[in-house]
């Protein structure tokens, strides 16, 4: 660590925006989250995995496909719930994901900021926002 | 938050400016952590009173059971988010391992819970600190290239393994990650390997174009320091093998992450701190990628384990200057040696070496290792006395 700098720097607007909007993200997920496990077990009819016969095959010690095999009535052959309870979980998860993307991009604006254009973090911002939005879009091209 | 050996200090988390407690608990990040509690709570009493009396299906469980299993499972997480926030051990090391060790739960589901939970704890912290300051997104940016990469193989290999291998898979995995924690528990215990403010005496000139660091406003000190870094191409090849450890364990890799930063790069401690969050909150989503595809993450198991984990997260950064943080971690380190434990005994059955295991050796295995934590706890005490 060299000697420290005189004047308080202000924090870079690529740190600010992406904090801001991961920050907002998580608790946003965490809300549509808890929505959904209300509802996944308030109506546990309306699931993917019907909670009640989830929690026996758990126990029994059954790996993903075995489940959807046996409890999944109604589900595709991805890991991606239609249903309004644990698909709503499933969303808030995917949502946390897509918020980190989009968090991504604002950081990359930021590096493209007109008095402070640093082009190779802007890029490298953007490859990390494609990786995670890739991540995300194989998520529900398995479920479409 | 909880991936990461430090946290924020109380005024980098918003404590500081405010000063009336009142005013304190209407602003950020007091408003939404207490509104999320407040629903979660709701969320979870009312599944209680309205699964009461409920009958089961034949061959399924009462819904009123499972309304109180995720009810502790929304408190086991806020609790240990708090505790791995405190003590500087992550929560993704404590979950898989625990859930693996003492429950019969597949381990690719189990795996693929404890990444959720690591890409929360990442996302929510790695929110803190960047929007107050502390870490560089350009270092994250960075070695997030190699995390993800290996943490997206990891993850593949670890699903591949699972269905090749079968039963005999579920225990080599459970003895393999059993050794790994008990080295983790010995490396915790030891205090880990870190230099508060690294000396780097030449950088190479890879590191030098791609201009890293910037000055940044360190509160401990009360003034801006220029951080210098070094070996970006080393921490760049490390992070790919940490990714893959993190992948294919589904543990978080704050452990592995901070050493990696603060010794081959020459990363500041609380600053590598800092960047491990947002490491893992960027990496995370790749690695889950294959286990969602797969179907592995059981969103009704997950579910309260991420919102206990996001309320418990700051929680904890507020709490952390109150408590004393060296006894936490003690207790810690003695449930990894004890998961430890039930991980090989668990992992040697599923092989089916070990046939019957009578459940007082279990009894009398917890209580050594309860009493070298009491004893480990009481010469810290002391130690902190003498000093």
């Amino acid at each position: 660590m060299s000697a420290p700098a005189n004047d308080h720097d202000s924090i870079p607007a690529a740190h600010y925006g992406y904090g801001r909007v991961v920050y907002a993200c998580s608790f946003l997920s965490a809300l549509v989250v808890i929505v959904g496990v209300f509802l996944a077990v308030a109506f546990p009819d309306r699931n993917a995995l019907d909670p009640r016969h989830l929690f026996a095959a758990l126990w029994k010690g059954w790996d993903a496909r075995q489940i959807r095999a046996q409890v999944g009535a109604g589900w595709n052959e991805s890991g991606w719930s239609p249903y309004p309870g644990d698909g709503l979980i499933h969303v808030g998860i995917l949502l946390g994901a897509i918020g980190v993307g989009l968090a991504l991009f604002v950081a990359a604006t930021a590096y493209l900021q007109r008095d402070r254009r640093e082009p190779l973090w802007a890029t490298l911002c953007l490859v990390s926002a494609l990786l995670v939005f890739a991540a995300v879009a194989s998520v529900l091209r398995a479920a479409a | 938050m909880s991936e990461s050996n430090l946290t924020p200090s109380s005024e980098e988390s918003g404590r500081g400016s405010c000063t009336e407690m009142g005013m304190r608990r209407c602003r950020s990040p007091w408003l939404e952590c207490s509104t999320l509690a407040v629903i979660a709570i709701g969320v979870h009493g009312g599944l209680v009173l309205v699964t009461r009396g409920l009958e089961p299906l034949p061959g399924g469980v009462a819904p009123f059971h499972i309304a109180l299993l995720l009810g502790g499972l929304f408190l086991l997480g806020l609790l240990v988010a708090v505790v791995a926030v405190i003590s500087g051990i992550g929560g993704g090391v404590i979950y898989t391992p625990l859930l693996l060790a003492f429950t019969p739960l597949h381990s690719v589901i189990v795996r693929a819970t404890g990444l959720c939970v690591a890409l929360f704890s990442g996302i929510v912290s790695s929110g803190i600190f960047l929007s107050r300051g502390v870490g560089n997104l350009k270092i994250a940016v960075l070695c997030n290239l190699g995390y993800s990469a290996g943490g997206f193989l990891g993850a593949r290999m670890a699903i591949h393994t699972a269905q090749r291998m079968g039963e005999r898979g579920e225990g080599f995995i459970r003895i393999t990650l059993g050794a790994l924690v008990v080295l983790l528990a010995t490396y915790f215990a030891r205090g880990g390997l870190k230099r508060e403010w690294p000396e780097v005496r030449r950088v190479d000139r890879f590191t030098v174009r791609l201009r890293l660091c910037h000055p940044y406003y360190e509160p401990s000190l009360g003034r801006v320091v220029e951080c210098v870094v070094t070996r970006a191409g080393w921490g760049l090849a490390m992070m790919t093998f940490i990714g893959f450890v993190a992948g294919f364990f589904g543990l978080g890799a704050g452990w592995a992450i901070v050493p990696a930063l603060n010794f081959i790069m020459g990363v500041p401690l609380k600053m590598a701190a800092a960047i491990s969050n947002v490491i893992i909150g960027i990496g995370e989503p790749l690695t889950i990628a294959p286990y969602l595809s797969e179907g592995a993450v059981v969103a009704v198991l997950v579910a309260p384990l991420i919102v206990g984990h996001v309320i418990g997260g700051v929680l904890g950064a507020q709490l952390l200057v109150h408590v004393r943080s060296a006894s936490i971690r003690i207790a810690l380190i003695g449930v990894l040696f004890y998961t430890s434990f039930g991980l090989w005994i668990n992992g040697l059955r599923k092989l089916g070496v070990l046939s019957t295991w009578p459940p007082w050796l279990n009894v009398a295995v917890l209580m050594v290792v309860a009493v070298a934590t009491a004893v480990a706890m009481e010469r810290s005490r002391k130690e902190r006395r003498s000093a």
